[in-house]
């Protein structure tokens, strides 16, 4: 599965355009635009998104704030393996919980809401940790600096 | 507030989350024990279930690492003042914890309760309600070794 996830990465990250934003990823270095491939996204889209935004920086948000299973964790990337590390049993209940729905941004542009949870279940080991962003609707654009740290416990 | 009575928390006992947080955060999939701790203690500092959710009530934070951090002492369950008769208690791999720093990591086996004269509050997702345990039966929240005990003076 690993494997997989990390040929997605790069498929995706080849894919995505070379145009720097203001949000920062963990090397200083800009965050390249990310689009998705539908309107509105797919499921599909947003977990895409999601790998191919994996450098953001964990900076870009309060929520976001220590939420790594490490305490070294920068990235929205580095934030998320930490917790599908921890569904490699085939006996728990795991899965991955995908979100869409129309919004406005602050800056009064439509967008979509979109959010990805990966869950766990095994008696009271119960958790939901993810994150939350925006796509703007005239262009697919992923907002880069939309994004928040979602999860309780 | 500080400090909170255990005929209060008893009234919390076979509370579902969705009868606490007046703000509608209630996923039955998402963990509530440090959510169902700050709502009873009124800590609404750092991530709360209105950043989580919009609501017309006041948030109560809902994970386990910021109210760690939050104590202003923390340390080993043995190692709690004989005179420390309210705390937090937490439980979760002795290795995501500095004391020093008062750093908890942000790992999926961690859970918070409040500990009142021998007894403890907390809420068990798998129960979907706030229960009440002896700190012996709640070291047993999760196998060894996710199952060292600290105590924390209450923010």
């Amino acid at each position: 599965m690993s494997r997989a996830w990390l040929v997605l990465a790069a498929v995706s990250l080849a894919s995505c355009g070379a145009h720097p934003s203001s949000v920062q990823k963990a090397d200083g270095r800009g965050q390249h635009d990310v689009r998705v491939a539908h309107l509105p996204p797919s499921a599909k889209d947003v977990i895409d998104a999601v790998i191919a935004s994996g450098s953001v920086a964990l900076s870009v948000s309060p929520t976001c704030r220590n939420v790594g299973t490490e305490p070294s964790d920068a990235t929205i990337g580095r934030y998320l393996a930490g917790f599908m590390a921890e569904l490699s049993s085939p006996e728990k209940k795991n899965w991955i919980e995908t979100q869409i729905e129309p919004g406005t941004a602050a800056s009064g542009e439509p967008v979509s809401i979109c959010r990805l949870t990966l869950r766990h279940v095994d008696g009271d080991d119960r958790w939901g940790w993810g994150v939350q962003f925006l796509v703007r609707t005239s262009d697919g654009l992923v907002l880069a600096d939309s994004f928040t740290c979602t999860g309780a416990g | 507030m500080g400090i909170i009575t255990p005929q209060q928390l008893n009234d919390y006992l076979g509370q579902p989350i969705g009868r606490i947080c007046r703000n509608g955060y209630a996923n039955d999939a998402d963990n509530h024990c440090a959510h169902f701790v700050s709502h009873a203690m009124d800590y609404r500092f750092g991530v709360t279930c209105l950043t989580m959710r919009r609501g017309q009530s006041p948030g109560a934070n809902i994970r386990v690492h910021e109210l760690f951090s939050r104590c202003p002492s923390v340390g080993p369950w043995a190692s709690r003042p004989a005179t420390l008769t309210s705390s937090l208690v937490f439980i979760t791999r002795a290795d995501n914890v500095n004391i020093s720093a008062r750093e908890m990591a942000n790992v999926p086996r961690k859970h918070v309760g409040i500990y009142i004269s021998g007894v403890i509050w907390h809420y068990s997702n798998s129960q979907r309600q706030v229960v009440q345990q002896t700190p012996e039966q709640f070291s047993h929240h999760y196998p060894s070794p996710d199952n060292a005990m600290f105590y924390g003076t209450l923010p």
